[in-house]
């Protein structure tokens, strides 16, 4: 089995406002770093990670928003096709976490696939909490995602985002492939079933880790 | 593949730019490069004292000074001959940057604050929250009553090359705006219309002169970008945004605003397909994953000056040189007929 060969390859978006820490979460789960350095975020994006799950390698396609209002025009240009929905807000900003419905609303509104989404509070390495786990867990209630607190600083439970939204999409991904062998005729734009994977393709040469 | 990414003395030179300001910070950058060095003779022959005596050089020759200011100006006179090449009315007001630190809160300070740590973050000035970059943003969003991220970067940039001098700063981006060939706070305007959202109008209209150029000028590049997909957010959107300043080093990106700043806001464009122009041998024998690399990260490219035939290092002569190819060729000296 060559390196570049994965069974699904899998579009996800990273949602929420501006200095949630988007990046800095994307950077830690692709590179295994938390960099001091880093640029806000203008237009989107992108980085790519194999993520396994059992037996299965689904490729990730991470898509890096800008969290500023006046960028929402072009970042919305990205949700279609989307199958996975990171929704980010801070711990540490009450005005993110008030806002996470506004993004997943402007999903809802925008696309009528059915999406697997994850709920994240970020930077529980911060002393000034705003927003108590209780809050975050109802939220995530209410909208059926699974729920986590995670730190990009000392990276903790940033690989659990990951892991438990795999979970998920292989869930999906299997039963679509139900679906899709049943019924020959349908054809999911939202992902790639076993893609005849470019064998000379080396899929974490987006990261900067290699 | 691509730049070598933190292998050789480049770096090293870095460090020593990156907690310098001022008149030493585009020393230590000219020093980096022997070459640019040698600009100090076209610039010898001119008394440049001061405001007066640049601005009668400019009148008296407009081309000549043009063209020198293309090549590149020197760490002594560059602020100068970008104040006088740029100056249109005198629109200094005594006191008024005081006047405007002193206001209320504001719509913008909140994202003014956010983006404060995370500006032109390879600089040691910018590391912890810079209180002269929030004074400047926050004077220049009052003023123009406008802040989108991405104005973060240019001021920053201004504020270093200026000493930190924050009133300094904030007039040269006021000039960079009142400019009829640059209006710069243009590219961060949207229009509000209700069914379209908010789009960034000028720089729709400059991708969609950038694209039609590039498929013309390089078709066999154009064409392979097309089919390895790659996405104009990752460059040429980015490159505009932030006047190049989100994606190269400052030891490039300080001889991009000179030839900007000698010509107008379409020496983005000419810039941006110089920069294509200069890797495409180098781009066609990437793919998608190795392109969307090569592309974002030149901020970590070393040997920038290399002059050797490497097709993936950055030359700033030779790019300057396609730039101002272009910018003839392609009539964007004619500002008003092309943005038509």
């Amino acid at each position: 089995m060559s390196l570049g060969y994965y069974d699904w390859l899998v579009k996800v978006i990273v949602l929420g406002d501006s200095g949630v820490g988007k990046t800095n979460i994307l950077t830690q789960f692709c590179d295994s770093k938390f960099s001091q350095n880093y640029t806000a975020t203008i237009g989107v994006d992108f980085k790519i990670k194999i993520l396994n799950i059992q037996d299965k390698k689904i490729k990730l396609q991470i898509w890096d928003t800008a969290g500023q209002e006046r960028f929402r025009n072009i970042t919305q240009t990205y949700y279609k096709g989307a199958f996975g929905i990171i929704f980010v807000y801070s711990l540490i900003d009450r005005n993110s976490f008030n806002n996470v419905e506004g993004w997943i609303k402007s999903i809802l509104e925008s696309t009528t696939d059915e999406v697997c989404s994850i709920l994240v509070g970020n930077k529980l390495d911060s002393q000034d909490r705003r927003v108590q786990t209780a809050e975050g867990e109802k939220l995530a209630q209410k909208y059926n995602m699974p729920f986590l607190e995670t730190s990009a600083l000392e990276n903790k439970n940033i690989q659990d985002i990951f892991d438990r939204l795999g979970q998920n999409l292989k869930i999906r991904l299997e039963n679509e492939g139900q679906k899709v062998s049943n019924n020959t005729q349908r054809q999911s734009g939202q992902f790639k079933l076993n893609q005849e994977a470019n064998q000379t393709e080396q899929p974490t040469s987006s990261c900067n880790s290699c | 593949m691509g730049c070598q990414i933190g292998k050789t003395n480049q770096i090293q030179i870095r460090s020593k730019y990156n907690n310098l300001v001022g008149i030493k910070f585009q020393e230590a950058i000219e020093n980096s490069n022997p070459k640019l060095k040698q600009l100090q003779h076209q610039w010898n022959q001119f008394e440049i004292k001061d405001f007066g005596a640049a601005l009668k050089f400019k009148q008296s020759d407009p081309v000549r000074f043009k063209k020198y200011l293309m090549n590149g100006a020197i760490s002594s006179n560059r602020w100068l001959l970008w104040k006088v090449s740029l100056f249109v009315e005198n629109i200094f007001e005594s006191g008024c940057y005081e006047a405007l630190l002193k206001s209320q809160h504001h719509q913008f300070d909140i994202e003014i604050e956010k983006d404060l740590p995370r500006t032109l973050p390879g600089h040691q000035e910018f590391h912890k929250k810079s209180q002269a970059l929030q004074n400047v943003l926050k004077a220049i969003a009052i003023y123009n009553n406008d802040y989108v991220t991405g104005m973060n970067q240019v001021a920053g940039f201004l504020l270093l090359l200026s000493g930190m001098e924050e009133e300094d700063t904030f007039w040269m981006l006021n000039y960079l705006n009142i400019n009829p060939q640059f209006k710069f706070l243009q590219l961060y305007q949207t229009n509000d219309s209700q069914n379209k959202g908010n789009q960034f109008e000028f720089v729709t209209k400059l991708l969609s002169i950038f694209h039609k150029h590039f498929k013309s000028q390089m078709p066999q590049l154009h064409q392979h970008f097309e089919t390895q997909d790659i996405n104009q957010y990752w460059y040429i959107w980015k490159w505009i945004f932030s006047l190049f300043l989100y994606t190269f080093p400052f030891e490039v990106v300080l001889y991009f605003f000179d030839f900007m700043i000698a010509n107008n806001i379409l020496a983005i464009i000419s810039l941006s397909l110089a920069l294509l122009k200069h890797f495409q041998s180098h781009l066609l024998k990437l793919n998608h994953a190795e392109i969307a690399q090569f592309i974002t990260q030149f901020q970590e490219c070393s040997d920038v000056f290399d002059r050797s035939s490497h097709s993936d290092h950055l030359c700033v002569e030779q790019i300057i040189s396609y730039a101002t190819q272009f910018h003839d060729q392609l009539g964007f000296q004619r500002l008003e007929e092309t943005l038509q």
